[in-house]
């Protein structure tokens, strides 16, 4: 954190904290940040590389601004956003990759229930009816899906009521099982 | 597929067991007592675990503990990598910026003293036709209104008098500047006193209806276009250098 005090040298932030103060408090918020920041990113992006470097640009955003955020108990859904963003920004970025890469896409045959058996081929299936999910809904079924996160702290984080959040994670499940339910065949009646 | 009126019921259910909808007790009964939906129940249950599941898999993976160091190390790599977009953002603006600056002054319009235009007030009306033989006469009403700083009230009191009443190409042809520039009025023959009030209120910053509908003085009377006939004579001979109009009021041709 030499760095900090290169940047702004004896400076002092709104609150009066000196810039050792924020290296230290934003050292104390880095690992939890981080960990947060690279989960968002995963359920974005899906990709351990990508969401990795995300991350990183996030908790370096956070760091910069970190001056200009008021209430530092705000600090997580702040950064939250931030590295959805960035999340999203970078799939778009690699969605277009493909598109110019992928200039005669080879038409591919709907698999059959028993090809998809594999989780591994649900779970492919499931991320890409997670990115068709409008925005909103997708950023809470992410939150509500991270350990250790209860409805009231996802609420807390996207500064929206505990109610919302539980409705938009509805919502997304029930979309998500319209467009999955041909994947799970039928269960012998009993 | 599920028995009519219980489809819905069956995905709530499914995706929240403990809602009011799965407690209901005729919904429990029809499942006790239905095998389908009871096996469909089965199968929404089985795909909502499975959703959950995916997505819990998805994001709560282990975390790399190399993120929080490299942020470290790039905080500590100070402002030259951190903020190096930065910097070099605010030299790009200011660069562009100076150019935008420097090219404004090269390329601004100059505005130079303008040498007071005199402003000839004619009429294409009958007595002025284009062959009609004239003298030009000094007194007219251009050399009344030439100490006028501006000549675009002229213009545009003629460009009124234009929309009013089509000018002829005779008259466009007549009222060319020859010599010296000089700013010529063209204005329905009605209209020429009025045009000349305004320039008068102008010409004297009294722009008002009293200064307009007052008499006009007698040097600003308008006058009629004089046209002095052309005088065609040969490119070798001596005289020709001179000025091509002659105030012979008569045309004459010359071989």
């Amino acid at each position: 954190m030499q760095a900090l005090e290169a940047i702004l040298p004896g400076s002092r932030v709104q609150d009066g904290s000196s810039t050792n103060e924020i290296a230290q408090e934003f050292e104390a918020l880095l690992a939890d940040g981080a960990s947060l920041a690279f989960r968002m990113a995963m359920g974005v992006l899906r990709n351990r590389a990508d969401a990795e470097e995300v991350a990183q640009e996030a908790l370096l955003r956070a760091y910069r601004n970190f001056r200009s955020l008021r209430e530092r108990g705000a600090f997580r859904g702040w950064l939250c956003r931030i590295a959805w963003r960035l999340a999203l920004d970078r799939q778009r970025g690699s969605r277009r990759r493909e598109k110019r890469e992928l200039a005669a896409p080879e038409p591919r045959p709907e698999p059959t229930a028993e090809q998809v058996a594999a989780s591994s081929e649900f779970n492919r299936h499931l991320g890409r009816a997670m990115d068709e999910l409008p925005e909103k809904l997708r950023q809470a079924l992410v939150l509500a899906a991270l350990e250790g996160y209860s409805t009231r702290e996802v609420a807390t984080l996207l500064d929206l009521p505990e109610g919302t959040v539980k409705s938009r994670v509805h919502a997304a499940r029930r979309i998500l099982a319209e467009k999955l339910s041909w994947l799970v065949p039928d269960i012998k009646k009993s | 597929m599920a028995c009519a009126g219980y489809q819905e019921k069956l995905i709530e259910a499914a995706l929240d067991p403990e809602s009011a909808v799965a407690r209901e007790a005729g919904f429990v009964r029809h499942i006790e007592s239905c095998a389908v939906c009871r096996a469909e129940l089965e199968r929404q249950r089985a795909l909502y675990s499975k959703i959950e599941g995916g997505i819990e898999a998805l994001v709560n993976v282990s975390v790399p503990p190399a993120i929080a160091a490299r942020v470290r190390q790039e905080i500590s790599a100070g402002p030259s990598s951190a903020f190096a977009w930065g910097n070099w953002a605010w030299l790009t603006a200011a660069g562009i910026a100076a150019m935008a600056v420097l090219l404004a002054l090269m390329y601004r319009p100059t505005v130079a003293p303008q040498q007071p235009a005199p402003v000839q007030l004619t009429s294409h009306s009958a007595q002025v036709a284009p062959l009609a033989p004239a003298i030009p006469t000094p007194q007219n009403a251009a050399s009344a209104i030439a100490p006028m700083r501006s000549t675009r009230t002229p213009k545009i009191a003629a460009a009124h008098a234009a929309a009013l009443e089509p000018p002829q190409l005779s008259d466009v042809a007549v009222n060319a500047p020859i010599g010296p520039p000089r700013v010529e009025v063209i204005v329905p023959a009605g209209q020429r006193e009025a045009v000349l009030r305004l320039a008068s209120a102008l010409q004297t910053g009294n722009v008002d209806l009293a200064g307009i509908l007052a008499p006009l003085p007698q040097s600003l009377q308008p006058a009629d276009l004089q046209i002095a006939p052309l005088e065609i004579k040969p490119l070798d001979a001596p005289e020709a250098a001179g000025n091509t109009i002659s105030p012979d009021p008569k045309p004459s041709i010359r071989n």
